[in-house]
């Protein structure tokens, strides 16, 4: 059974490097960048939007598994860093940048009650890996509704 | 024509839809469900809440827009070029998407849950927008009946997303054309078939002067950035007057509100009519249906020439009004009306948005009651002074 997944990565410049994965390849940006412009994605918002993404799908796997009804499932994330301020080496600044915080609000389009949902949510939350692991390293708040 | 007592009672518009009707909402939209099946699970909503309205002793009923996901993007099943896209797929296509970003995070809901009536082709009345509604309605009551319909500044500032629709119209100023044609189609047959009180819904203009140089919060309806405010109020004010002209015979009226999609109020829009009023003074309606009961909107004003859908209660709240207060909102519109000049209503409906109704259907109903008891009370008071309405 396979228990480990690699990807490799080939950075050309500060700003950018490519992801090659099985057959595919993605392109990722610096780190973190603070101008809102700025056309490429950055590391950390490949990692929100992953982690979005694991919960998400295994929400609607578990929903599945307790045959219930789901339309779709949006995933709001937010990552707070420690002190951004400290990634671009201002004098003075202490810390780290450190991603110390995630704040994620899930939507589940389903006609059925929170309640009902309740047990998928718990499990999404207990089998998904990335959650399972951020879970344990960092604050995570975590918010669940039912939107249709 | 009809007479009606002083101090009529009626709704803005919607009312919140059962869960049944909810759910045939979407199986309709998955294409789970016929257009005739839906319809059935629809008349009953309907007649509930005809019902409800009954013992709350509304006097001008609408059928609590049951048959409609929200007010105004309903449209694109009886249009033909229209396409009703979830905020998550224009995200896929409009270039402003940090815009939309902070829209979405502002009303703190998902971009599944927004539709926008976009538009992507010719625009076609296909079927009437609400006569249908109508002629349902009349078989099923005797009382005078309201219709709701979307303003055409709120339909082409919706429908119009630059970056699929110029395709077909060159601007929304283009688009605005087919929607007054469109509109006063409707509106002659809604007439002929013995509509009683037609209102425009044009919750946007507020959108136009209340957010400027802030993030834009209003629901659907700012989709599309407006512009310069003058010119956007200028241009909102000639469409509806070229939707109403020669309809000087029909009761009609325009509703504007500061949003309806959240019980935080907060997120709401705040300001007075003083900006509005310049052109809110040239509308050829009959009535402006505004919102007083929440405190957002500041004190009343006059409108020459204008009669007052006086908002009374707040649709949102879970606290329903007691008749007292409900007079004292009254009273002070009344320094600036007639007694016969003023009509009671909710500041806006109770379920604005099918799957996001701000209030459940008894509290509704109780706020409703509430009205009526404190017109009731009222007509007693200026009965001697003047004699009632005619829609």
């Amino acid at each position: 059974m396979q228990d480990r997944w690699q990807v490799r990565v080939t950075a050309h410049s500060r700003n950018e490097a490519d992801v090659f994965v099985r057959k595919h390849k993605l392109r990722v940006g610096p780190p973190i960048q603070f101008d809102s412009e700025y056309a490429g994605i950055t590391a950390l918002e490949q990692m929100l939007g992953a982690v979005g993404a694991d919960l998400c799908a295994t929400l609607m796997t578990r929903a599945r598994r307790h045959r219930l009804e789901i339309d779709g499932v949006e995933a709001v994330v937010e990552g707070r860093l420690e002190n951004p301020l400290a990634f671009l080496d201002v004098v003075g600044e202490q810390g780290t940048p450190a991603l110390r915080a995630l704040a994620i609000k899930v939507f589940v389009n389903t006609l059925h009650t929170p309640q009902e949902l309740q047990t998928a949510w718990d499990e999404a939350l207990r089998l998904s890996p990335l959650m399972g692991c951020l879970k344990d390293a960092m604050k995570v708040d975590l918010y669940f509704k039912v939107a249709v | 024509m009809k007479t009606l007592p002083i101090f009529p009672v009626t709704m803005v518009g919607s009312w919140p839809r059962p869960q049944v009707l909810l759910r045939a909402q979407k199986l309709k939209r998955q294409g789970k469900l016929t257009p005739v099946e839906f319809d059935k699970q629809a008349d009953a909503a309907v007649l509930d809440a005809l019902a409800a309205q009954d013992r709350a002793g509304v006097d001008v009923v609408t059928d609590g827009e049951q048959r409609r996901d929200n007010f105004y993007s309903f449209v694109a099943e009886k249009l033909a070029g229209i396409k009703i896209m979830t905020l998550a797929e224009m995200l896929d296509i409009i270039e402003d998407k940090a815009a939309f970003e902070q829209i979405l995070q502002t009303l703190d809901v998902p971009a599944y849950s927004l539709s926008n009536p976009t538009c992507v082709g010719k625009l076609e009345r296909k079927a009437p927008l609400a006569v249908d509604e109508l002629r349902f309605l009349r078989r099923h009551t005797n009382k005078p009946v309201k219709i709701p319909l979307p303003g055409p500044y709120l339909l082409a500032r919706a429908m119009f997303v630059r970056e699929v629709t110029r395709q077909v119209y060159p601007n929304k100023e283009a688009l605005a054309k087919d929607v007054v044609r469109i509109l006063r189609e409707e509106i002659a047959e809604l007439i002929s078939h013995g509509a009683d009180f037609i209102q425009l819904d044009e919750p946007v203009l507020t959108e136009v002067v209340f957010t400027q140089g802030k993030t834009r919060t209003f629901m659907c309806a700012s989709l599309a950035a407006g512009g310069d405010p003058a010119e956007e109020l200028e241009f909102a004010a000639s469409l509806v007057n070229d939707v109403m002209a020669g309809f000087d015979r029909a009761y009609t009226g325009l509703h504007i509100c500061r949003g309806n999609w959240s019980q935080d109020e907060s997120t709401l829009l705040t300001g007075n009519y003083s900006p509005l009023k310049p052109w809110l003074d040239r509308l050829k309606v009959k009535q402006l249906v505004l919102e007083y009961a929440t405190e957002r909107a500041g004190d009343p004003m006059p409108f020459p020439g204008h009669d007052l859908g006086l908002g009374v209660v707040n649709p949102r709240t879970p606290e329903v009004e007691t008749p007292a207060q409900v007079i004292a909102r009254v009273e002070r519109a009344l320094a600036c009306f007639e007694p016969r000049q003023v009509w009671l209503n909710p500041d806006c409906g109770f379920g604005t948005f099918s799957n996001s109704p701000v209030n459940t259907a008894p509290i509704a109903e109780a706020k409703m009651k509430a009205i009526s008891e404190a017109a009731a009370q009222l007509r007693k008071r200026f009965l001697t002074q003047t004699g009632g309405n005619n829609v």
